[in-house]
């Protein structure tokens, strides 16, 4: 009875094919970077840390991820503040145009972002910003404000409402009740919705290769205008701190939320 | 004076009307049930008083105080949710004394103060411990905790006992009787459990789509429904519908063809129904009795039987005490009898 | 809470971020759209102060674009194609998984959702490229005589995007297959259906509109794609993206980038738009 209800041998076989297929890529790009050689090659016998080193004495690239690093906490950062009263009114409240406008502030996931480049890069140069940090926090806390909201909306859906009646009718008057009642409640999606729109900011690439200007290159767009050039380990390096980095990001998203509930959402 | 009174209370949402004009007055100490079937209007108006739905219309007027026109936050009653509502991320402690922080209450006295409720619900050892660690059953103690700390003028139940299992849900009603006894607090309860309503009352406000169909002790709305939909929503009863007929030897019940002999007291003549409660009709030898008839299904329950019999004036549900002997076998002729006062006149519903 | 206090709280609540969006996202595809209308000289110095629909004229009637749209609505159709082929009976897999390797699994397929696309990619490049690792493994194997030319291919950019975009499409269907209600299968194997019928009968017809907004997503994003066919697809194999990306930085002709961008949003809300009318409300009505 058991058996009957598991999965068979080809599925089996199937499962395990997916998985080399979706790991393969990773998993090459992390074995190339420990490589002694000179060229692209997998470590055989020696795993030498020589590209990780020159990583580190490498200028541009320590730049860019210092400025993806900032660029992700201050773009986090407004969009969540943004996020979180919108979040409050479109999950708590039913008025005209709640569709509309929640359909409006979500809108950002279909738009291409090579036509989200374009226009932001259009507006910033017609207000003589281009490129310049600012412009870039401007566009990727919209970028990943759907990311925010979701995730922020998620946790007002909870048992928060009957929660706050409660403390109402114990005598807390509305900001007592949002201060003591309602904000730790939400405290779990409003870090996990920050955490999660900095993983999307430090990720982003097309619509920032349009806006970012020599001085303020990220690290994606770093990684990719060397790709263009040729394919090195230095590179296989770089991109393997970063997997690393998301590694450790799942970790504390899974902490503070459950990892689950992020990748998958709440059913 | 009385202690908490609904002024001709109604709530309309747009086209539809929630609660009728309400009129309901409750004496200090009672301890009050608002029963009904879904969508009578009993949470509504439990909320209206709460302070958490504007009446459309009429006033609350609690020790001859208007409450409609101030918040929930400054009424000051004991609300006890469907959902218990416990705050997840402080311990019972911190739950209960939430109240009396938002009065100001100083240490000592809300130390103490705790310690009473924990008491008081049975809940001492599990002062430390945060909601998710708790029970159904525990938490619901916690919420009432919490409601009666602040020690209100009127406490608010709504549904408390719905989501406990059955046997859970006997215990809490007993206990929560007997705390409220012993608070003296006035209580309003809603529920859509008849039996529970039963159980713990003083009295018992029957509604039906928004309006009152019935208010009275326990006792009263059971023996005397006066409407047809009371006599169903509460127990179980057989409806009789036929024609008085006032004959030379007394006045007749006739239906369907069948005829049985009424109290000389009901001399109206015309259409009637007629409630008679299962456990009122006694089996007699066939031929003797009121009516006669063939004992259909019969289901045993333990402490009772359920026969379920068909006669001349329809199927009659009877209910047996169990003493101890096989009732009546399925397929026998039996005749059925009751006191006179078993028979109640009904009105058909509005 | 009257109705008046309830509009006044849901609208000041949600206006700063609809205020930001308005400008920062409204403002400006407005101005492409208007830049979009301007002509273009490069020896007359750059944007002329023309307005027409020349450039969308052009767009939409020149070969070369037509090449690209062609191809670029051929690759999403091929990607979308095979990640429901891989994808649906995947995330059916996982589904029947029991914990721990559940979550496990399903953190594997779904966690390179968040790295970074051009990380992804990199991958492909060092497998794929003529010194990448597929290449140095099979000349060594002797298999081949000299490397293959996997990379800069329609094949490899098709493959690279399967990679990028299948966890989505089995995100899509393992959301559908949760919302099943198990007892419905358990009832077609009490009437006799084997695990087979039970997956293609009672299970698949219940999860379509899962499989439907996955190609939708997977179709629109591929459609739109600019990293990877960049990379991967090399400088002969233009998709619209890549082609909108050459005019504005490349030619700085901005208004016939600006008509390509407006183009490629066009069709994505064409699309969206559109699917979720038709396809969504007949589900509905079937499966209530």
């Amino acid at each position: 009875m058991k058996n009957n209800d598991r999965n068979g041998a080809a599925a089996l076989f199937f499962h395990l094919l997916f998985m080399g297929f979706i790991l393969a890529p990773l998993v090459v790009v992390c074995l190339v970077a420990f490589t002694p050689n000179d060229f692209l090659s997998i470590p055989t016998r020696h795993f030498s840390l020589r590209w990780f080193v020159s990583l580190w004495g490498d200028d541009d690239f320590t730049t860019a991820f210092k400025t993806s690093l900032l660029l992700g906490v201050c773009s986090a950062t407004l969009s969540s503040a943004l996020a979180l009263p919108a979040a409050m009114g479109l999950a708590r409240y039913r008025f005209p145009g709640r569709d509309t406008i929640n359909a409006f502030l979500l809108s950002p996931l279909m738009i291409p972002p090579v036509v989200l480049g374009i226009a932001f890069l259009r507006l910033f140069t017609l207000i003589n910003m281009g490129g310049s940090f600012a412009s870039l926090v401007a566009c990727h806390a919209l970028l990943i404000f759907p990311y925010a909201l979701r995730l922020i909306m998620a946790a007002f859906a909870g048992q928060a409402d009957e929660a706050e009646r409660a403390a109402r009718s114990l005598g807390a008057g509305r900001w007592t009740t949002f201060r003591r009642i309602t904000l730790p409640m939400i405290v779990p999606g409003l870090v996990g919705g920050w955490v999660l729109a900095f993983i999307n900011s430090f990720d982003e690439l097309t619509a920032t290769i349009f806006v970012a200007a020599p001085a303020t290159i990220t690290l994606p767009v770093r990684i990719y205008m060397s790709m263009a050039e040729t394919v090195d380990p230095m590179v296989a390096a770089v991109s393997t701190a970063i997997i690393a980095l998301t590694l450790v990001a799942m970790l504390v998203l899974d902490r503070i939320y459950g990892l689950n509930k992020v990748l998958v959402g709440n059913h | 004076m009385t202690y908490l009174r609904l002024e001709n209370l109604c709530k309309r949402f747009g086209e539809s009307t929630a609660v009728d004009s309400i009129d309901l007055s409750i004496a200090q100490g009672e301890f009050v049930s608002l029963l009904g079937p879904s969508g009578c209007g009993k949470t509504t108006t439990l909320q209206m008083i709460a302070g958490f739905v504007e009446p459309s219309y009429g006033r609350i007027l609690l020790e001859g105080r208007d409450l409609t026109p101030i918040p929930p936050e400054k009424r000051g009653l004991g609300i006890v949710f469907q959902s218990y509502a416990l705050f997840p991320h402080m311990t019972v402690t911190q739950n209960i004394a939430f109240g009396l922080d938002m009065r100001r209450v100083d240490s000592g006295e809300r130390e103490r103060r705790v310690r009473e409720a924990l008491e008081l619900v049975h809940l001492g050892p599990h002062a430390k411990r945060y909601p998710r660690e708790l029970s159904g059953g525990q938490r619901q103690r916690v919420a009432l905790a919490r409601a009666l700390v602040i020690a209100p003028p009127l406490l608010l139940l709504d549904e408390p006992l719905s989501n406990l299992d059955a046997k859970l849900r006997e215990e809490m009603q007993d206990e929560l009787r007997a705390i409220q006894r012993k608070v003296g607090t006035t209580t309003l309860m809603v529920t859509h459990d008849q039996a529970e309503a039963l159980a713990i009352s003083d009295r018992v406000v029957l509604l039906n789509r928004g309006g009152i169909v019935r208010i009275d002790t326990p006792h009263a709305v059971y023996e005397d429904p006066q409407q047809a939909f009371a006599a169903h929503f509460i127990g179980q009863t057989n409806l009789v519908t036929g024609q008085v007929e006032l004959r030379a030897e007394g006045p007749v019940l006739s239906a369907n063809g069948t005829c049985f002999a009424l109290p000389a007291a009901m001399a109206t003549a015309g259409a009637a129904i007629f409630s008679l409660r299962p456990e009122r009709i006694r089996l007699t030898a066939a031929g003797a009795g009121h009516v006669c008839g063939r004992v259909g299904q019969r289901t045993f329950h333990g402490d009772h039987w359920v026969l379920h019999v068909d006669t001349g004036l329809g199927p009659l549900r009877v209910l047996l005490a169990n003493d101890g002997r096989n009732a009546v076998a399925e397929g026998e002729a039996v005749g059925l009898d009751w006191a006179d006062d078993a028979l109640r006149p009904v009105r058909e519903d509005a | 809470m009257s109705t008046a206090r309830t509009n006044a709280a849901g609208w000041s609540l949600t206006a700063p971020a609809t205020l930001y969006f308005g400008l920062l996202l409204a403002v400006p595809l407005v101005l492409t759209f208007v830049l979009s209308l301007h002509g273009f000289d490069a020896n007359l110095g750059g944007i002329l102060d023309s307005r027409s629909v020349r450039n969308y004229t052009a767009v939409l009637s020149d070969p070369y674009y037509y090449t690209i749209f062609l191809r670029t609505f051929a690759l999403s159709l091929l990607v979308t194609v095979l990640c429901v082929l891989i994808g649906v009976p995947e995330a059916y897999f996982l589904f029947r998984m029991r914990d721990p390797w559940r979550s496990l699994c399903l953190v594997m397929v779904l966690g390179p959702l968040l790295i970074s696309v051009v990380v992804r990619t990199l991958g492909w490049s060092i497998l794929l490229g003529r010194e990448g690792l597929i290449n140095t493994l099979l000349l060594k194997l002797g298999i081949v005589d000299h490397p293959l030319q996997m990379i800069f291919t329609f094949g490899a950019v098709t493959i690279a995007m399967v990679h990028v975009l299948v966890p989505l499409m089995v995100l899509s269907v393992w959301t559908s297959l949760t919302r099943l209600d198990p007892a419905v299968s358990q009832a077609a194997r009490s009437l006799g259906a084997g695990r087979f019928k039970v997956m293609w009968r009672v299970v698949l017809p219940q999860i379509t509109p899962g499989i439907l907004s996955g190609s939708l997503i997977v179709f629109a994003l591929t459609a739109s794609a600019f990293a990877t066919p960049a990379l991967i697809g090399g400088r002969r194999l233009k998709v619209v993206a890549t082609t909108a990306y050459d005019e504005f930085l490349g030619t700085l002709n901005w208004p016939l980038g600006a008509a390509i961008a407006m183009v490629l949003l066009l069709i994505n809300v064409v699309i969206i738009v559109g699917y979720n009318r038709a396809v969504e409300r007949r589900f509905t009505r079937r499966l209530g």
